[in-house]
Parts: structure tokens; C-alpha cells; sequence
């Protein structure tokens, strides 16, 4: 009476050979990159510290770094945040009123194009040099590529699946946390990969236009670029690499841990 | 007038897709009424409108003209009593859900809409159809004949009087199509519903119909009613009779004079 069920068991074995593919020729074309750098930097020592001065650095005075990167990571956290729940919310607005999305996504498509570098320092001018500035540069990155991909999500609904709570007379309410929301998901973890390291370049782009307060990762780079100190500018870097890297992981291992259980039906993967 | 025993009736109905020039018209005064309880199957040509007949009577769209009606009201006081059970092509799994909580869905909205009596234990209804010990997989651990059964689950677990299925069996291999047919049949006489069911199977639409309706795509109506007089309850081996080959043959010729 019964079928043979699909084959998970498969897929997963599949995914385990691949872990060990996965990271390790990244790793290796590091190493080799680090290589290349420390060869460059001994030639080449005005122009490139090498590998071994930005780790003593690192090294002896990590209480500047790590300062530094939290309040980096703050203003990365918080306006990122911030920008991606306001076009979460807009989404939803658009996605239910029409008229709203006509008006307002080619302003949205104009705020992308336009490089934010150019508006940051009249952000500054508005908003002071304290951390104001700094969230509203994180969110305005953020916003608009969590917006394109809220609506994108918010549209990808199985459509029979739409059929079925239609002839049960669900509610808009009830379409929309049934179905919508969790048929979006899988579109707001792509576009949260994206935004989450993305908000730490806001960060640090308004660090260095806002650098009033001395603090913050970008703030440190342009005060020790411009003293010749290359030393901390690249040990600065290297702390705001690992800020990215930790954030982009911390949304991979979320995704992993809420969109496990999502991939697709055999079925829907056919149409 | 609507009498009492009449579950579906659709009167004068005409519908087509499109515009002035490009309109195609799909269904030209088609009338057509099933009785409570009855198995009714729509089988024609593609393009004869049987997918339209049924989201008609979904009320997933409106009639250009003429007038669907279920139980004597209009389709949408039925729906939003949840008195229509539908059970589209591809089974519409939600993928983060599990078997169980798939099958409970329709209870979980709507909520405001009068209740049966008693509605069936969706774990024994799955069951019932060969899945209890699929209760917690998701659906992607599933063949494709297993997550048709359980949108089969889903809509009878809230008691609907009426069900709506289209091309359930479509997308599944022969022999698991015919288990789901026997599956289907065993359920249904159990439950006394009123099935409009849409197939391509003239197998199907003999074994397990009351009446088929046979459509036309050259009218885009109905071309010919034929009622099934084999007796219930049915099992597999009604598809092995001589009553059952000849009533295959027939329709099968009936089908013939319909096509383009």
C-alpha cells in the first residue's frame, strides 16, 4: 500500500563528503595569499606591514582593537537592524497596497544607485557626530536589498498551496503567518547574508566621514592612516575581516538551524 | 428551484480567459447538477474546461455568466462555513511542516467557521491511508504517491460534505496511482461525500464514479452524462469484470467523438 519513501539518508551523506571540499581550498588559497603578502611586505615595507608586525600588534594591545570593534559592531548591529525591519515592514506594505509599492520602490531603486559615500557627510551635518549618524548609514546600505527580497519572498507562495486556504476562506491575517511568512524566509536569510556584513561597511563608512568621537574600527584606520601608522590600519582590517566573516557565519549557522526542515518537496522542486 | 438532495449545481455557466479578440472561451452554458453523496467524475480533452468547472466550484473564480451553487447557497457562504474539502494537483505541502501538522492545517484557520460534530482523528486517518508511521517526517522524506495521501488526509480531516479534487493522481507512477485510487475509494465509502473529482484516467473515472461527465472541447459542455451502475462498496478487483471493461470501452469512444 505504501510507496518508498524518498532519500534523505543520501543527500545528507553527499553533504558530509563535501564539508571537508567546502573550507578547505579556501584555507589553502589564504595560507597562500598571507604568502604572497609577508614576500610583498619584505620588499615593500612602507607600503605593506608584514604578517608578523600586524600580529604583534594584535598582540599587545587588544584592548584598542576589541573597544574598537564593539562599538564598530554596535552601530553595525543596530543599524542594520533597524534598516532591515523598516523594509521588512515597508515590504509588507508595499506587498499589500499596491499603490504604495509603485510610488515608493523606484525612490527605493534611486537611495541604491546613489552612492551613500556622497550623502554621509549631510547625515553628519544632520544628525551630529555621535552614533546617530553611523546607524542611519548602516541602515540606509542595508535597506534596500532586504526590501527587494522581503517582497520577492513574501510573492513566492506555492500557488495551490494559496488554492487550498482560499476554498478554507482563511484570512489576509492568517494567509499571511501560515503561508507568507514562512514561505519568505528562505528569501530573508539570502538577503540577511547579504545585509549583515554589508551593515559593518556602513558602519565603517560613517567612522571614517563621522570620526568626531575617536572610536569605532573605521575611526582608528583613518587616525592611523594618516599618522603612517600601517601597523594598526591593517591590524584594524584584519579585526574588521574577522567581524565580517563572524557575522556572515552567525546568519549561515541561524539559517541552518530555522530553514533545515525547508528544503522543498520533490514535488514542488518539479514545477 | 434547488431540492434538497442536490449538493452541486452549476446552471447556464460560461466562462472564458481573456479579452475582447483573444478571449478563449472555455465553458458555454454548461448545467450540470450532483446529488448529495454521489462520486461524480469530469473526464474530457485538454482544453474542455474541467479544471475551470472545478475552480468554479471552488470559488477560485467567478462565472462570466450562470451560477454555481452548493447546497443551495452560493459558493462562498460554503467555503467560509469550510464546508468544501479541495485537493489540488500537486499535493501543496507546506515543506516546514510535518505529515501530522500538514493534515491539521485546515483546522488551524478559519477558525470562526461552524464545526461538525465530530471530525475524524487525523492520526487515524493517517492511518487509515498507510501513514502512521510517516506522523513527523516533512515532506521532502516523501514519495510523491505518500504526499498525495496525505492532501487526501488533509481534506477530510475537517469534515467537509463536498470535495473538490484535481488530478489528484496526475503527477504518480501507474501502479502507485492505482494504490491510491483504492485508497481513495475505501475512505470515501466510508465517509458519504460528494466527490467532483477531474481526471485523464478513464480507469479511474470508471472505478470510482457514481456518474461521469464527459466534456467536450469542441462545445466546451457537456457532452454526455454516463452513470456507473457498479455495485458499492468496490474494490480492485471490480476493474477485472466484464461490466467494468464495457463500461471503459464506452467511455473511451465517447471521449473519441469529443476531441478536436
Amino acid at each position: 500500500m505504501t510507496e518508498p519513501p524518498g532519500e534523505p539518508a543520501r543527500v545528507r551523506y553527499r553533504e558530509d563528503r563535501l564539508r571537508v571540499g567546502v573550507w578547505l581550498p579556501p584555507a589553502i588559497a589564504l595560507v597562500i595569499l598571507i604568502g604572497i603578502w609577508q614576500i610583498y611586505a619584505v620588499h615593500h615595507p612602507y607600503v605593506a606591514p608584514r604578517v608578523s608586525k600586524i600580529a604583534s600588534q594584535l598582540d599587545h594591545r587588544p584592548g584598542l582593537y576589541a573597544r574598537n570593534a564593539w562599538t564598530t559592531l554596535q552601530e553595525a548591529l543596530i543599524g542594520g537592524a533597524a534598516g532591515m525591519g523598516v523594509a521588512f515592514v515597508l515590504a509588507l506594505v508595499m506587498f499589500y497596497v499596491h499603490v504604495v509599492e509603485r510610488a515608493l520602490l523606484p525612490l527605493a531603486v534611486v537611495l541604491n544607485v546613489t552612492p551613500l559615500i556622497a550623502i554621509a557627510p549631510a547625515l553628519v551635518v544632520a544628525f551630529g557626530f555621535g552614533m546617530t549618524p553611523k546607524y542611519v548609514i548602516a541602515s540606509l546600505l542595508v535597506f534596500f536589498p532586504f526590501l527587494v527580497n522581503a517582497l520577492a519572498g513574501l510573492r513566492a507562495v506555492d500557488p495551490e498551496a494559496l488554492d487550498l486556504v482560499a476554498t478554507l476562506h482563511a484570512s489576509r491575517a492568517e494567509v499571511l503567518w501560515r503561508l507568507r511568512l514562512p514561505s519568505s524566509l528562505p528569501y530573508l536569510f539570502a538577503a540577511g547574508r547579504i545585509c549583515v556584513p554589508l551593515s559593518l561597511v556602513g558602519a565603517v563608512v560613517a567612522e571614517f566621514v563621522a570620526a568626531g568621537e575617536a572610536k569605532g574600527l573605521g575611526t582608528l584606520v583613518v587616525t592611523a592612516a594618516s599618522l603612517g601608522d600601517l601597523g594598526t590600519v591593517y591590524a584594524a582590517v584584519v579585526v574588521l575581516a574577522v567581524l565580517g566573516v563572524a557575522m556572515f557565519g552567525a546568519v549561515v549557522a541561524l539559517q541552518r538551524i530555522v530553514l533545515g526542515r525547508y528544503a522543498p518537496s520533490t514535488e514542488m522542486r518539479g514545477r | 428551484m434547488p431540492t434538497a438532495d442536490e449538493a452541486i449545481s452549476f446552471d447556464g455557466l460560461h466562462k472564458s480567459f481573456g479579452r475582447g479578440s483573444d478571449a478563449v472561451k472555455v465553458l458555454d452554458g454548461v448545467d450540470l447538477t450532483i446529488r448529495r453523496g454521489q462520486f461524480v467524475t469530469v473526464i474530457g480533452p485538454s482544453g474542455c474546461g474541467k479544471t475551470t468547472l472545478l475552480r468554479l466550484a471552488a470559488g477560485l473564480i467567478e462565472p462570466d455568466a450562470g451560477s454555481v451553487r452548493l447546497f443551495g447557497a452560493p459558493v462562498a457562504s460554503a467555503t467560509a462555513a469550510k464546508r468544501v474539502g479541495f485537493v489540488p494537483q500537486a499535493p501543496a505541502l507546506l515543506p516546514w511542516r510535518s505529515v501530522l501538522d500538514n493534515v491539521q492545517l485546515p483546522l488551524q484557520v478559519n477558525r470562526r467557521a461552524p464545526k461538525p460534530e465530530s471530525t475524524p482523528d487525523p492520526v487515524g486517518l493517517l492511518n487509515a491511508l498507510g501513514l502512521g508511521d510517516a506522523l513527523k517526517r516533512r515532506p521532502r522524506e516523501l514519495s510523491g504517491g505518500m504526499q498525495q495521501r496525505v492532501a487526501i488526509a488533509r481534506a477530510f480531516v475537517f469534515d467537509p460534505p463536498v470535495l473538490l479534487m484535481d488530478e489528484p493522481f496526475a503527477a504518480v507512477d501507474e501502479l502507485t496511482r492505482e494504490s491510491l485510487r483504492h485508497a481513495l475509494l475505501t475512505i470515501w465509502q466510508a465517509s458519504g461525500k460528494t466527490v467532483l473529482f477531474v481526471t485523464h484516467s478513464v480507469t479511474e473515472a470508471v472505478a470510482l464514479s457514481d456518474l461521469v461527465v464527459v466534456m467536450s472541447a469542441t462545445t466546451h459542455g457537456v457532452q454526455r452524462v454516463i452513470p456507473i451502475g457498479l455495485p458499492r462498496p468496490r474494490d480492485e478487483l471490480v476493474e477485472t469484470t466484464a461490466e467494468f471493461l464495457a463500461l471503459e470501452r464506452e467511455l473511451r469512444l465517447e471521449l473519441r467523438k469529443g476531441s478536436r
